[in-house]
């Protein structure tokens, strides 16, 4: 875990794109939140190895979400239920299901349907975000960080070592 | 472009996928067995165990060897073992996740055998038991009261209504005791004879005038006296009357308190005309019951919670998280069904064939019923046996049930009917036909068991009848029985229902009772009335003497009249 937090670091740290590292975490948010063994999330996982998607970002992303999707299960449970049963839909819904590749996908189970719509629905305003927090990290508080007596604190710990060991013998340089 | 497309990540996905597949087919079997059990297990409600699952591709289908499914209410046996279980699964349909199994073989099915291990589920409470635990069969009481004891808990009318006789009697007896006072006495009336002598004796004329006054005055002093005692003896005659009848009640009481108490406490073989109850119930009670219990546990199997939301159907899924939403479809299927079991159960009489259709908790799509037919013939000990039922759940409201069991000549051996303690019986020997007949509307049970056993032999334990009178009567009785006919109905809501059995027997039965039942209750009827005389008798002497005393009053009242009248002559 610390090695994958310290990978993220690095990622975070370096020059790349922060749409690649954005991606991962939004992509890691839809397997994450939604039932792991979705078969949407065969389609997610293709994405994220060809797409450039940063894989240290999407493997931490989606310890986090998975964690966090089961206090949004009742939420999701709504969500999906709501959106299933609403009568305008019912003809969507109805063409889907005779498809067999929908209903593998198990589309009509309310926890999948309300996770999956939730996640699709955050993804661009995410990646948004994302992009923009990693551009004010990289700008603002990086170079704060590495001067304060924490970070000095920090270079000391265990951490640090795995940390230097991602990186190389550069450190934070 | 280049920046965001990594190709290489083309073949690693292919490689995961074939690394995955690879996975799937070397530990599938291992997978498939362990979610079988713990499904089954979570199902059932007690431990199902599987020796081997074998999973093939090409077709798919899945072949289970000795599953063992434990008795939930008895941990150390199997309710259902089966040797072999062998489908195909309807791969299309799978990737719609339907379960449509075409066929399936079942050999080698055992009941209630027992286990090496226990099966229960320490996480899980046993499942309450449904219907009415050993429905009250009882042997009626043949205790015959003891007569002290009936005596001392109950009040007599008799000595009631005689305190209350001599209490009243007292206060009419003071009360006219004070009339007789305020009416004229024998003492004024003789001084009218006074009165009158010196009238007589007066003479002269002036002496006649005033006695002819006197006289005259007299004469309606003693009349108006006379009519105070008359009145007074027409009211005392009246309450004297009153007092004669009260009497006249009193003295019929002990035998209407004799009889109260007979009638309550005394013997009648109104409580043993329902004899069957007492030696077929236990079995047939037993038998609803365990039916009844294996009907419930196969409800998911019938029938599963779904709700009509809007346009679509919400479905409660056995397992797993949400809820599934169905739509409609051109040609519906249920998620999960069994069209066709072929099964051979094996019995200790021998092996019975049969098959069972449309096995399916919906059966409202696929609209039609899951039916049952197995039977077998030239079994040991039992020449036929045929089972068939049909289990209607197409229309969730509208549940319609029904089961038929006929088994013909039956060789019943040594089967304790009644466990009794004063009365135990034991069917030696017999032969038996037994037809069921169960009708189930939504939760209402309607169902007939009718038994004909033919050359019977009973026994009875002639410990257990020592000094019994009731037990060496009914003993007696069954003992000349080699016919008998029995039926038991049951009715009403399967988790609470009622059982009522009838037989031919009980009219032997009861006939054997009556007998001694009348020579008990003669003994006790005379012995309650020499108690009940015996209390009585001092009180009763006492209103007697006590109605004896208003002769007095009534003398003294004619004493004053006569007297009174003499005067007027």
């Amino acid at each position: 875990m610390l090695k994958l937090f310290a990978k993220l670091l690095k990622v975070l740290n370096s020059d790349a794109d922060p749409g690649q590292i954005s991606l991962a975490l939004c992509l890691a948010m839809i397997a994450g939140l939604t039932p792991l063994l979705s078969f949407h999330n065969i389609l997610v996982v293709l994405l994220v190895l060809v797409l450039r998607a940063n894989l240290s970002a999407f493997l931490l992303g989606l310890v986090v979400f998975t964690g966090i999707a089961y206090l949004f299960d009742p939420l999701f449970h709504q969500l999906g239920l709501a959106l299933l049963t609403a009568s305008s839909l019912n003809g969507l819904w109805t063409s889907l299901y005779r498809v067999t590749l929908f209903r593998l996908a198990n589309f009509n189970n309310s926890i999948v349907m309300g996770s999956l719509i939730f996640s699709l629905v955050l993804f661009v305003p995410l990646m948004l975000l994302f992009n923009e927090l990693i551009r004010k990290y990289r700008q603002h508080v990086l170079r704060w960080v590495e001067k304060s007596r924490i970070m000095k604190f920090f270079m000391a710990s265990k951490f640090y070592g795995i940390y230097k060991n991602v990186m190389g013998t550069g450190g934070m340089a | 472009m280049k920046k965001w497309i990594r190709w290489p990540g083309f073949g690693l996905f292919a490689v995961l996928v074939l690394l995955l597949s690879a996975f799937s087919l070397l530990f599938i079997d291992g997978f498939m067995e362990r979610m079988l059990e713990s499904q089954g297990s979570r199902l059932v409600g007690a431990r199902v165990d599987l020796d081997k699952a074998d999973l093939s591709f090409m077709p798919l289908g899945l072949t289970l060897f000795r599953l063992q499914v434990t008795n939930p209410d008895e941990p150390m046996r199997n309710g259902v073992e089966i040797d072999r279980l062998a489908m195909g699964i309807d791969s299309l349909h799978l990737l719609e996740r339907k379960v449509i199994i075409d066929e399936m073989a079942v050999q080698g099915v055992r009941f209630d055998t027992p286990r090496q291990k226990s099966g229960a589920l320490t996480q899980k409470g046993r499942p309450e038991k449904h219907g009415k635990e050993g429905t009250g069969f009882k042997m009626p009481q043949l205790q015959v009261a003891d007569v002290k004891d009936v005596l001392s808990r109950e009040t007599l009318e008799t000595l009631e209504l005689a305190r209350n006789f001599e209490e009243q009697l007292a206060r009419d007896q003071a009360q006219w005791q004070q009339r007789l006072a305020d009416l004229p006495d024998q003492q004024k009336l003789t001084s009218y004879q006074a009165r009158l002598q010196k009238v007589k004796s007066s003479s002269g004329l002036a002496g006649l005038v005033t006695g002819a006054t006197e006289l005259e005055a007299v004469r309606k002093e003693v009349k108006a006296d006379l009519d105070q005692l008359k009145k007074a003896q027409n009211d005392f005659t009246a309450l004297s009357d009153s007092y004669q009848g009260k009497l006249a009640q009193l003295k019929n009481a002990p035998q209407q308190d004799i009889k109260r108490l007979v009638d309550k406490y005394g013997l009648s073989a109104q409580g043993f005309g329902n004899m069957s109850a007492l030696l077929f119930g236990e079995k047939i009670g037993g038998m609803v019951r365990t039916g009844s219990s294996w009907y419930e546990k196969a409800q998911p199997l019938l029938q599963r919670q779904k709700n009509k939301q809007k346009s679509a159907e919400v479905i409660k899924p056995l397992r797993g998280k949400g809820v599934t939403v169905r739509f409609k479809e051109d040609a519906p299927l249920p998620d999960f069904l069994i069209r066709k079991i072929d099964a051979s159960v094996v019995l200790a009489a021998g092996e019975l064939r049969g098959t069972i259709n449309n096995v399916t908790p919906d059966q409202d799509v696929l609209g039609a019923p899951m039916t049952l037919a197995f039977a077998g013939d030239k079994l040991q000990g039992l020449r036929s046996l045929r089972l068939d039922g049909v289990f209607d759940h197409v229309q969730p409201d509208k549940v319609q049930d029904s089961l038929t069991l006929q088994l013909r000549d039956y060789e019943v051996r040594k089967t304790t009917l009644s466990s009794a303690k004063q009365f135990p019986v034991t069917l030696a020997s017999a032969l038996a036909d037994l037809s069921v007949g169960a009708k189930l509307r939504n939760r209402d049970v309607d169902a007939t068991v009718l038994t004909s056993i033919k050359a019977a032999t009973f026994t009875t334990d002639k410990a257990a009848q020592e000094g019994n009178l009731l037990s060496q009567a009914l003993a007696d009785a069954v003992a000349g029985v080699n016919r008998v006919e029995v039926k038991a109905v049951i009715t009403g809501p399967v988790d609470d229902y009622s059982v009522g059995v009838s037989s031919d027997l009980d009219g032997v039965l009861k006939g054997a009772v009556s007998k001694t039942l009348t020579k008990q209750s003669a003994q006790f009827e005379q012995e309650l009335k020499d108690a009940v005389m015996t209390k009585v008798k001092g009180p009763l002497a006492e209103a007697t003497a006590g109605y004896g005393g208003l002769g007095s009053i009534s003398d003294e009242l004619a004493k004053r009249l006569q007297i009174g009248g003499s005067l007027l002559k």
